[in-house]
């Protein structure tokens, strides 16, 4: 795979999906956004992203839930889309396994730096 | 009862004891002096008799010797046989007539031989007969003698006065002159004057004092005048003496004796005892019946008296005792004005005022039960054996038991606690206070309540039946779930917190990262100081998310191999420009490397952190930070002492308390949530570590905080339990990835 280059950011937070879109656009990737669990599915369906970074915490549905959709419904064509969860969560002691199974690994967004999202993304590669 | 027989005793002897002291003294006393008159009287008597005697033989002396003179007589009487003339009884006649009697009937003169058969009589036909069982043996000195026998022919009583002749001792050896004895008495009686009652003997006695004849002035038969014979031998010798004696009828007798002053004659008489008795007799008996009298008064009187003093007592007593059992209706009317009638009416106001006091304990104890049963608190008063006396609502309400299925149970039936789910025996028989915290019950609904025991000891004295421990039961349940409530809420708040904080953070990093150069310097150092700023939020946030997760005991620590020696040497590196920024020398002393433990990476690195940043923070201008690290035993030890302001001696007990700040200096002009020591402590212990601290205000602090020395094995065993929990490796302290094999 040649680098990840369409990212989808599932965010309900306007100014950080914004931020997130604005920050990675600069840095050469497509983006596309959704503002919540449904939203996301939606998008993903069209828009066939290599990476989704998914909130948790969201209305309507919420990122787990949205999460187990992407993973297990072909219809989304996300089986194999590197999908990382957006949490304000610092522990992972609370997130079931199936979640873990099904996640590439999350990041907790009050702990991270800007520039962490560069590094964050070219690991998954 | 006692006092009743003891105040009859009392009365009994005040009043019997003098009555009967002087009837006895009185007794003694009459009955002594009517014995002297009654010996006087004796006395008297044998005086009258003796002066009459006296009177008779006056001038008749010569007559007396003529009849004493037996030979006289028996030449008179021989003469008179030997002619066998007809009686002349002129001859006897005189001998009465000289004594002043009335002379008897001669019933008959005979001349007996030795052994008793008649030779010579006056009367006819009795010749040869025996009259007499025997004859009278006349002694040398006397040849006259009176004795009285039965005539053998007819039985009837004779006085016989026997001579002794022998004018013919072939034929005749005496001479009797018989009289009936019924005619002497007779005639006798006037003469003595003494009536029916006295008997009277005048006798004759020898040199020895032995009577030896008497005249016999009075008597009843031949055996008393044996009897009497013997008696004047027993006084003989006392003249003018009485004495009381048993004459032959076994009948008691005074005998008084007198000498009569002529030959050796004197006077005897015999009375009846009963009969000169008889006035003291009649007095003892009077005086036994006013003694039995007055003694049955004293008795009748004792028995009132103690009645009057012992009845309102024992009235008394009863009312004292049913006011005792509650029954202040009681009321003493005992009517007197005596000093029992004061102490009835004290008890009446006693009674009154124990009612008053009754009622007013009432009123307290009911006001006691509204504010026990108002508590909150489930509160029971247990006895020594655990038995339950007393128990409030809210009690009822834990157990949803009735009030009297929980009163006289044993808590142990009513209360299984326990303790992270195993059962826990309370002891509640304590000396003092003691608490028991985290213990949980299930009540019979089945509902679990979370509950905190005081157990208090109310008294010293351990009676049967007394409250001795007062349980106090504090549910926690309600608490304890606003409790999660809270931590709940702060934990959402804090994440709600982030999502923003990111954002505002984000953009700052945006704005300093397109801006580039282009940005003014100083534009620059406000976007630095709004980063900083944000950057000090997220920690905030930090912290609240790290209570909330030691609140909830969901704190997960990644334990790991772990350089102390480094971590320490390298945070003190961090800090450096921060410190040089305040002026404060900071050092470190210690190895840079090589003391390893077992740690979870990030927080540990988060307490040095935390300790270096409060030294920092409260030392002033110029002050010193030193940092030092060593090693005692098995344990590492940190110490990171400042030069700062120092910690009041009151704060020290709190300063690890969650959202604790130190009032006064400490917290005038410098921030902080009250959470990064709470944190750090909570961090130590489950290292197995400890924080603690020394201080002294305006010298400064010494924080130690130590870690055990790595153990391979216990790190192993701890790594593998992770391994198995834990899928998932932190990359970057926001960045966490699967575990991947690949």
């Amino acid at each position: 795979m040649a680098g990840l280059q369409k990212i989808l950011l599932v965010e309900d937070n306007v100014e950080l999906r914004n931020l997130y879109e604005l920050f990675l656009s600069e840095h050469g990737y497509k983006i596309a956004t959704a503002v919540d669990g449904e939203d996301g599915l939606r998008v993903a369906k069209d828009f066939k992203p290599d990476l989704i970074f998914l909130d948790v915490m969201m209305p309507k549905m919420d990122g787990f839930q949205a999460l187990k959709h992407l993973r297990h419904d072909i219809e989304y064509n996300c089986t194999k889309t590197k999908i990382v969860l957006l949490t304000n969560l610092g522990d992972a002691g609370k997130v079931s396994s199936s979640v873990k199974a099904d996640m590439d690994g999350y990041v907790v967004k009050a702990e991270i730096e800007l520039t962490d999202l560069l590094d964050i993304i070219k690991s998954l590669q | 009862m006692k006092i009743k027989q003891k105040l009859i005793a009392l009365f009994l002897f005040i009043g019997l004891l003098p009555t009967l002291v002087v009837s006895l003294v009185a007794y003694i006393t009459i009955s002594n002096e009517l014995q002297d008159k009654t010996s006087d009287q004796l006395t008297s008597i044998a005086v009258k008799q003796q002066q009459k005697i006296n009177s008779l033989l006056q001038g008749k002396q010569e007559e007396v010797s003529k009849l004493a003179n037996r030979f006289d007589f028996q030449v008179a009487l021989g003469e008179y046989l030997a002619q066998k003339k007809p009686a002349d009884r002129k001859v006897i006649q005189d001998i009465f007539q000289a004594k002043q009697i009335e002379v008897p009937a001669i019933q008959a003169i005979y001349l007996t031989n030795t052994d008793g058969t008649v030779v010579v009589s006056t009367i006819t036909g009795v010749e040869g007969q025996k009259i007499k069982n025997s004859d009278y043996t006349f002694t040398e000195d006397s040849n006259t003698a009176v004795t009285v026998q039965e005539d053998q022919r007819d039985g009837i009583d004779k006085l016989y006065i026997t001579t002794n002749v022998s004018v013919n001792k072939k034929e005749a050896a005496t001479m009797n002159v018989v009289f009936r004895l019924d005619d002497i008495v007779a005639a006798v009686q006037d003469y003595t004057g003494l009536g029916t009652t006295g008997e009277t003997v005048v006798a004759e006695e020898d040199n020895n004092h032995n009577a030896v004849s008497l005249f016999p002035l009075r008597f009843d038969t031949d055996a008393a005048l044996q009897t009497k014979l013997n008696s004047l031998q027993l006084f003989a010798s006392a003249d003018n003496s009485y004495r009381t004696e048993k004459d032959y009828r076994g009948k008691e007798v005074v005998i008084a004796s007198r000498s009569i002053g002529f030959a050796n004659w004197m006077i005897a008489t015999k009375m009846d005892k009963q009969e000169v008795m008889a006035p003291i007799t009649q007095l003892r008996n009077s005086l036994i019946s006013i003694v039995v009298a007055s003694s049955v008064a004293i008795v009748l009187i004792a028995l009132y008296f103690a009645r009057f003093f012992t009845e309102p007592i024992l009235r008394i007593a009863r009312a004292s005792q049913r006011i005792g059992q509650g029954d202040f209706s009681e009321h003493i009317d005992l009517q007197r004005n005596d000093e029992i009638g004061a102490l009835g009416e004290s008890i009446n106001a006693m009674g009154v005022s124990l009612k008053d006091f009754v009622s007013r304990i009432e009123s307290q104890r009911n006001r006691l039960e509204v504010i026990l049963n108002s508590a909150a608190e489930s509160i029971l008063a247990i006895n020594k054996q655990g038995t339950i006396i007393i128990a409030n609502q809210a009690a009822t309400e834990l157990t949803s038991q009735r009030l009297d299925d929980i009163v006289g149970k044993n808590i142990h039936d009513i209360f299984a606690w326990q303790k992270d789910a195993q059962p826990v025996i309370i002891d509640y028989n304590t000396e003092d206070t003691k608490m028991y915290s985290n213990l949980h019950y299930v009540d019979s609904a089945g509902s679990t309540h979370f509950v905190r025991l005081i157990i208090s000891r109310v008294s010293g004295e351990q009676e049967q039946k007394t409250a001795q421990t007062i349980v106090t039961i504090h549910d926690e349940t309600k608490s304890r779930e606003l409790e999660d409530m809270k931590v709940d809420f702060v934990s959402m708040a804090a994440h709600e917190l982030r999502t923003p904080l990111a954002a505002i953070r984000g953009y700052l990093e945006l704005i300093a990262y397109k801006g580039g150069q282009s940005i003014a310097p100083e534009v620059s150092g406000y976007i630095k100081q709004a980063i900083k700023s944000s950057n000090e939020l997220g920690g905030l946030i930090n912290n609240l998310l790290d209570v909330t997760r030691i609140e909830r005991g969901t704190l997960t620590l990644n334990m790991e191999k772990v350089d102390l020696a480094e971590t320490a040497a390298q945070a003190v590196k961090d800090v450096q420009f921060g410190a040089q920024d305040k002026h404060i020398t900071l050092a470190y002393s210690g190895p840079q490397s090589g003391m390893l433990v077992a740690a979870d990476r990030i927080a540990l690195r988060e307490v040095i952190n935390n300790l270096l940043a409060n030294a920092i923070k409260y030392t002033n201008k110029d002050g010193n930070v030193s940092v030092t690290l060593e090693r005692k035993d098995n344990t590492y030890a940190l110490h990171v002492k400042d030069t700062g302001i120092g910690i009041p001696k009151q704060a020290l007990p709190n300063l690890f308390t969650k959202f604790y700040r130190v009032h006064g200096g400490l917290d005038s002009g410098s921030t902080g949530t009250g959470l990064g020591l709470y944190i750090s402590r909570s961090i130590a212990e489950r290292h197995n570590g400890s924080i603690g601290v020394e201080s002294e205000e305006g010298i400064g602090s010494i924080f130690t905080f130590t870690l055990p020395v790595l153990d391979e094995q216990r790190l192993a065993a701890v790594q593998s339990e992770q391994q198995s929990r834990e899928t998932l490796t932190r990359r970057h302290r926001g960045w966490v990835t699967k575990n991947t094999t690949r």
